[in-house]
């Protein structure tokens, strides 16, 4: 329960709850007051009615009971006559409007006279009138006797069933021995039509019933449920409250419903006059008095909701913000605990001290410099720490009178390990708010590695420096705007350009406008790509010669990758290039002459053979003959086959369209080549065995050339295979740039140190050379074709024995595919 | 009266004139009376509620044959003269010229046409019994014809001859003065007695105990009019002209709406 108490918001509203409960109490205890109340009021009210019935009654039965004893005396003293005795009664009768007849009869109850006339000389039963026998002159009231008259009532079937009267008779004792007896029928309807007038003052559900004291009706107003005469002893009242001469009762069960009730016994004659109320009239009157109050609780209970609701999300409201200010308080806390975790794990020495310089406090860092506990730095001053020298720099920091912004020095501390260390200080003042130095506080950061660093890279930039200004080389450094940086020597008088006048400037003050845009746009071309761009160019000097430059840009950049600058070399290749030219124009001399010599000479050799041919045929007969035009028909093969390579060579190496590159897939080429073998295979009993991919290896190339290569290389395998191995010629991606052919044989292999040599012209292998029939240009010719395709070969030993064959190209990408653009 | 009879005297005058003209032949003695005495003696039965009854407590007047008397009066431009009567002594008074009108909700009997002149209806009762409210014999109009049940009417009027005729199991007991019809019915020596709807009215509103029993349908109706001596054709015009004016004019409805009689004045 108090845990469930513990919100502010909670408290609140078990507060509403418990305000709501105590006004339900105090409403429930006042409508019960209320109730009390009203039932005590109606009880009275019923207790009234009863005691004016009462007196109503007596009065009624007292007024009868005189004007019988008015007769009766009358009759003993013999003032009336039996005569008159008719118009005596009848007199008597007009004053009692609830007299229905006044007769005399005698004991036998024979009518002696009568204001009734239907009852004149007839004969009542006296019996019926009364339970008990005539024994003294008293008036006794009879119960309700059925009929309208006293003969009716020997006769009750003639008369309505509900029509009746209250029989009072008095014995007149004439003489000792004659008596008569007077009768008087007093009308219950008179006595109901004032008890009516009392039902109509009571309220709802009233009712009145006038019954003797031996529990016999005689009216009943307000419900007529019950017959007139009947018993009614069954009622409550007469089973607890008959010895009571007045008073109330209920709610109690009576009849057919709850009750209350009062009764009030006459004092005078045994009848009992009771009132009743149904208690549902006291419950309605009950709850229409609550009304108001019921209206009232509801507001209040209205207003202790609406008040309950506006505090309970007051608090609430108020526990949100005390919950973000927890934690924000917890938030503060733990920053400041990184804080102080940051402060204490810093690497150099934080500090604050008071206006005269003395410490307050000191970090973790504190204990590497000094060796003690920063908590022994209190009180200690900092120029205590540093050496003797620089004393007077430590003071200057903490000069109270001294500037207001940050103050900052170097100094020296001798630390514990007996080694100096350099400090970089750096103190702000602190001001109070009326601009008073009330004390400092700083930074001390050890700078010797730092230093050391710095000294190092110094004397490595030294080193480059000589370097670069020993070097022949033209260097230079620009950053990326082109500005020169730096320059050499050698950079000075290649240009014939002064450091001083160069430095800060850009390369195109000194060029000519083409040489410029040359610069700039592969100084772009760097900052774009990144890496090095290697060129050539011409510079016109200023001093009018040309020069031929191979120029390299290397882009530096910095660990980001951020471009720093541009370090340019140039290298004077005139006299290169003029070497490269010269020995290109021989070879192509050469080459041109070599096709020029092929071609003369294929010519008398086609007599040789045409001639040696026919001289075979001719010389059948002649068997030495024939060998020799045999011999010589062979050695005319070879020497054209020989003729036709050179030429071959030749046109490859000076013919510059001696290629027509066409996108193809290498796959086809090789397919194709393999099928022109079979029977040469066959012959062999080799196997060759294909491995190409499913996908299209696509390249530009020449498609005969590279037929020729291939042919030439497996050519080759066949010859040097023994019979009835295999040969494996696969092809594949190599990376994304080229493709990988490799075709290997399960031959001699060749001798590692004529790998190379064998793609020389006119060389092949010792261990193929044998005579079988090569000229030594194959391979040389391969790797011409390869070179002018931007490919390569070059040859291995299996693993397994047998050489290999490595064949690459260059794939065939998309770029290739596209066309050029038109500008 | 009321704000019409200036306007009315100024038509009534060639009126009163032309009929008077007209009525010369069978000129009768009442209206040669009224004329010469320049009195009207009106009888009255001052028991008779909400018609004509005088308050035993202070001797006043009341009822819609009071104010239209004294409507008549005005008309006429004579004074009202009121002269007791009553239903048993209506006959000898109107012919004894005790009166020269008798103005008390007069029902048009048989018998009474025979002997006297009645001008124009102006009202119509039925026959209404009255019980006491706590009654344990008759409580509704249906109890009232059972035997053993005692019907009291007063005597002289014209229920004493149409109830015995109607009622088939119930006895009609005749009341005749001092004996009134309502200490008969409180003694129990009537169960109910029988009268109209004045009567009835009226008494409700004087007693705490009496109940009003309405006929669940037409019972017996009968209309209202003034009684005169018979002969006197004149008289009678005057009056039948007093009655169409004053239903026309509305001096009847209004009349009629002081003592809650609206409902049974003939329009």
């Amino acid at each position: 329960m108090l845990r469930f108490l513990n919100t502010a918001s909670r408290r609140v509203l078990a507060g509403g709850l418990a305000l709501t409960l105590t006004v339900l109490t105090g409403a429930a205890g006042l409508m019960w007051l209320e109730l009390r109340r009203t039932e005590s009021q109606n009880l009275h009210q019923l207790e009234l009615l009863a005691s004016v019935m009462e007196a109503h009654t007596t009065q009624v039965f007292g007024t009868a009971k005189l004007a019988l004893d008015s007769v009766a005396q009358n009759l003993i003293e013999g003032t009336s006559a039996p005569a008159q005795l008719q118009e005596q009664l009848s007199y008597r009768l007009q004053g009692l409007s609830f007299l229905r007849s006044l007769a005399l009869v005698d004991t036998q109850g024979r009518v002696l006279a009568s204001t009734a006339p239907a009852d004149q000389g007839g004969k009542i039963d006296l019996q019926r009138l009364i339970a008990s026998p005539l024994v003294d002159e008293r008036a006794i009231v009879g119960p309700w006797v059925q009929g309208r008259s006293l003969v009716d009532s020997a006769k009750p079937a003639q008369s309505p069933a509900r029509l009746g009267f209250i029989p009072m008779v008095r014995l007149v004792r004439l003489s000792p021995t004659a008596s008569v007896v007077l009768v008087a029928q007093i009308n219950p309807d008179a006595l109901a039509n004032y008890q009516q007038q009392l039902v109509d003052t009571g309220l709802q559900g009233t009712q009145v019933m006038l019954v003797t004291r031996e529990g016999k009706l005689l009216t009943q107003v307000g419900n007529d449920t019950l017959a007139p005469g009947s018993l009614v002893t069954g009622h409550p009242f007469f089973k607890q409250f008959l010895a009571q001469h007045k008073g109330s009762y209920g709610p109690v069960q009576t009849f057919d419903s709850l009750h209350l009730g009062a009764w009030n016994a006459s004092q005078s004659l045994p009848l009992l006059s009771m009132t009743e109320q149904l208690y549902a009239t006291t419950t309605a009157q009950w709850m229409l008095a609550l009304r108001g109050p019921l209206l009232f609780m509801a507001t209040a209970l209205l207003l202790i909701g609406i008040m309950t609701f506006a505090a309970w999300r007051s608090a609430q409201e108020r526990e949100v913000v005390q919950g973000k200010y927890k934690d924000a308080q917890r938030e503060t806390a733990r920053r400041e605990q990184e804080l102080a975790v940051l402060v204490k794990s810093v690497q150099e020495l934080i500090f604050r001290t008071d206006r005269k310089g003395a410490i307050h406090f000191a970090n973790a860092r504190w204990r590497v410099l000094t060796g003690h506990a920063p908590e022994l730095a209190e009180g200690k001053y900092l120029r205590d720490l540093v050496v003797a020298e620089h004393h007077d720099r430590v003071n200057a920091l903490f000069d109270p009178l001294g500037p207001l912004d940050t103050r900052t020095t170097q100094a020296h501390l001798l630390g514990p390990d007996g080694h100096v260390r350099t400090l970089d200080m750096s103190v702000v003042p602190l001001s109070d708010r009326g601009g008073q130095v009330r004390g400092f506080a700083g930074i001390a950061v050890d700078v010797t590695v730092l230093l050391a660093a710095q000294q190092n890279l110094q004397q490595n930039l030294d080193f480059t420096e000589r370097m670069m200004e020993g070097s022949p080389l033209p260097i230079c450094m620009t950053d990326i705007d082109g500005r020169f940086i730096s320059v050499n020597e050698a950079w000075e008088q290649f240009m014939g350009v002064s450091r001083s006048q160069a430095l800060g400037k850009r390369n195109r003050e000194f060029l000519s406008e083409s040489e410029a845009k040359v610069y700039d746009t592969r100084n772009a071309q760097l900052l774009r790509e990144g890496g090095r761009v290697r060129y050539e160019e011409r510079l016109h000097g200023l001093d009018g010669n040309s020069r031929d430059v191979q120029v390299t840009k290397v882009l530096i950049s910095s660990q980001q990758g951020n471009a720093l600058g541009i370090l340019i070399v140039k290298m004077d290749i005139t006299a290169f290039l003029a070497a490269r030219d010269l020995a290109e124009e021989a070879s192509r001399s050469k080459s041109e002459f070599v096709a020029n010599i092929s071609h003369e000479l294929r010519t008398p050799l086609q007599s040789i053979l045409g001639f040696s041919e026919l001289g075979v045929l001719r010389g059948r007969e002649h068997v030495k003959l024939a060998a020799m035009f045999g011999d010589i028909h062979a050695a005319g093969e070879r020497m054209l086959s020989l003729v036709n390579d050179l030429l071959d060579m030749s046109k490859i190496e000076s013919a510059v369209g001696a290629f027509n590159f066409e996108r193809s897939d290498v796959r086809e080429i090789i397919e194709n080549v393999s099928g022109e073998f079979k029977l040469m295979l066959d012959r062999k009993q080799l196997q060759l065995q294909l491995q190409l991919p499913r996908m299209p290896l696509m390249s530009k190339v020449d498609p005969t050339r590279l037929q020729q290569v291939v042919r030439n290389v497996l050519a080759n395998s066949i010859k040097f295979s023994p019979e009835g191995r295999s040969i494996h010629i696969s092809a594949d991606l190599a990376g994304e740039d080229e493709i990988h052919v490799q075709i290997q044989d399960e031959g001699p292999g060749i001798p590692p140190a004529e790998l190379e040599a064998i793609f020389q012209a006119f060389v092949q292998s010792s261990k193929t050379r044998d005579g079988s029939g090569g000229t030594g240009l194959g391979l040389a010719i391969c790797r011409k074709i390869l070179t002018a395709h931007g490919g390569r070969i070059y040859a291995a030993n299996g693993v397994g024995g047998g050489a290999v064959f490595h064949v690459f190209l260059p794939t065939a990408g998309f770029a290739s595919t596209t066309l050029a653009t038109l500008s | 009266m009321n704000d019409r009879t200036p306007w009315t005297s100024w038509f009534l005058l060639p009126l009163l004139l032309t009929l008077t003209l007209l009525g010369h032949a069978t000129a009768g003695e009442a209206q040669d009376r009224v004329n010469a005495k320049g009195e009207i003696h009106v009888c009255i039965w001052p028991n008779y509620q909400r018609i004509t009854y005088r308050d035993p407590r202070s001797g006043q007047l009341s009822g819609i044959d009071i104010d239209l008397a004294t409507a008549l009066g005005a008309d006429l431009r004579r004074k009202i003269v009121f002269v007791d009567s009553s239903f048993v002594t209506l006959v000898s008074d109107l012919r004894a010229n005790r009166c020269d009108v008798a103005m008390f909700g007069i029902a048009m009997l048989p018998q009474r046409m025979e002997q006297l002149q009645f001008s124009t209806p102006y009202l119509q009762s039925d026959i209404y019994a009255m019980t006491t409210r706590t009654n344990r014999v008759v409580r509704q109009w249906s109890d009232i014809d059972k035997p053993g049940v005692l019907v009291g009417v007063q005597a002289g009027t014209f229920m004493e001859t149409v109830m015995p005729q109607r009622l088939r199991n119930a006895s009609v007991v005749s009341i005749k003065l001092p004996q009134t019809r309502e200490q008969e019915l409180v003694a129990g020596r009537v169960d109910v007695f029988m009268t109209d709807y004045p009567y009835g009215r009226g008494l409700l509103d004087t007693t705490d105990w009496a109940a009003l029993l309405q006929p669940p349908s037409s019972f017996y109706v009968l209309p209202y009019a003034y009684a005169s001596k018979p002969g006197d054709a004149e008289w009678r015009a005057t009056l039948d002209a007093f009655v169409d004016r004053i239903r026309k004019d509305g001096r009847l409805e209004a009349a009629a709406r002081r003592y809650g009689l609206e409902s049974i004045i003939l329009r």
